[in-house]
């Protein structure tokens, strides 16, 4: 073994291992090998002395009564924030369900249709058989206008209807004219509230 | 060198903190403290942080002791949580103070006194010349007599791995020592 092969050795292994065999034959022949070794070796001895002198300058009693503490208030503050979080998500959640988004074509909206020949009672009984529940009727007092409201779509199918039967030829025109507003009102459920202007 | 594992003790009585008994806790605090220190000292470079590492450290080992199921060692566990801790508080490796490495902490001793002071110093040119890794695996290994097998596992790595690093580790730290042969600087050329 030459000094090469040693310092190889010694850069990499712990130095208890080379008092054996081939290297430590040559570090009992190599002054300048035993000299470097013995020097790792004392080093490395006050390393771990070094290492092994090193205590926490906080005493024991202080550090774990603070660390109870501390857990504790942890703990307190973990819950907290389950709370907190479980309170959060209940709001978003109402907000979302309050804050449905209807679609336009199922918005109601308020129209007037003023009757030519027809009563409101008569408009009434002849909507009624095809009436949806959320479409609400009204009449407007001492006027022939009839309120509705409904969805823009439902809106134009009841006047078309109206269409077909509000004229001289399928009623008798002028038999309603000006006659306060008869019949009852269907209130839409799920629209804002219609009230009937008569019962 | 010295076995540090042989020093540690015997495993904890730990159903009696999980009891809420804060005498047991308080005697784990006082066996552990030490050397959750060390390894804050090792892992961080810092002496200040190493102090708020160990606080947190059995903060949290208080905290969550009820999840040490008691088939690892218990040292290997507290490592783990000092780790975690250490890359929370101070992420980057931390810069070498000035001043630490411009003294030489392997002066020899010859009464074998080393005051805290240069056992610090020690421990942070440690730190400030390897890089993390080898740094844990050289502490673990060559200072604690650790064997690299348990290392591995307390590292999650593998048992190869934490060769090569405790090698190139102990190559970084004797490479000044070894300057001083008269062949060394050939043989590196």
């Amino acid at each position: 073994m030459n000094c090469d092969t040693y310092l190889q050795m010694l850069e990499t292994l712990p130095v208890d291992e080379l008092a054996y065999g081939d290297a430590a034959h040559h570090a009992a022949n190599c002054r300048d090998c035993d000299r470097v070794t013995r020097v790792v070796a004392e080093r490395e001895r006050n390393m771990l002395l070094a290492y092994g002198s090193i205590t926490p300058p906080v005493p024991t009693g202080p550090l774990a009564a603070h660390a109870v503490e501390l857990s504790r208030r942890r703990r307190v503050a973990f819950f907290y924030r389950v709370a907190l979080c479980a309170a959060a998500v209940a709001s978003v959640l109402m907000f979302v369900m309050t804050r449905r988004v209807i679609p336009a074509h199922a918005r109601s909206n308020v129209t007037f249709v003023r009757l030519q020949c027809l009563s409101p009672g008569q408009a009434f009984d002849i909507l009624k058989p095809s009436l949806p529940e959320d479409v609400g009727i009204s009449s407007v007092a001492s006027s022939s206008l009839l309120r509705i409201i409904a969805s823009e779509k439902e809106a134009a199918r009841i006047r078309a209807v109206l269409r077909l039967y509000d004229n001289s030829e399928m009623s008798q025109c002028g038999v309603a004219t000006g006659a306060t507003a008869v019949g009852t009102p269907v209130e839409a459920r799920a629209t804002r509230a219609s009230r009937p202007s008569r019962p | 060198m010295t076995a540090f594992s042989a020093l540690l003790p015997s495993p904890e009585p730990v159903a009696r903190i999980r009891d809420g008994d804060e005498s047991a806790f308080a005697a784990l605090v006082d066996r552990y403290r030490p050397i959750v220190f060390r390894w804050a000292i090792a892992l961080s470079g810092d002496e200040d942080d190493a102090e708020d590492i160990t606080q947190e450290v059995f903060v949290r080992v208080h905290r969550k002791l009820w999840t040490f199921r008691g088939d690892g060692s218990f040292d290997a566990w507290l490592y783990r949580i000092t780790r975690r801790v250490v890359f929370h508080m101070r992420p980057a490796t931390p810069a070498p103070a000035e001043g630490v490495i411009a003294a030489d902490p392997y002066v020899t001793d010859p009464g074998a006194r080393v005051d805290r002071q240069r056992a610090v110093a020690l421990i942070q040119n440690i730190a400030a010349t390897l890089p993390m890794r080898q740094r844990e695996v050289f502490v673990l290994c060559d200072v604690e007599g650790r064997t690299p097998a348990e290392v591995a596992k307390m590292l999650d790595m593998k048992d190869v791995s934490v060769r090569a690093s405790l090698f190139k580790a102990r190559a970084s730290i004797r490479r000044r020592i070894l300057a001083t042969h008269p062949c060394y600087r050939e043989s590196q050329r």
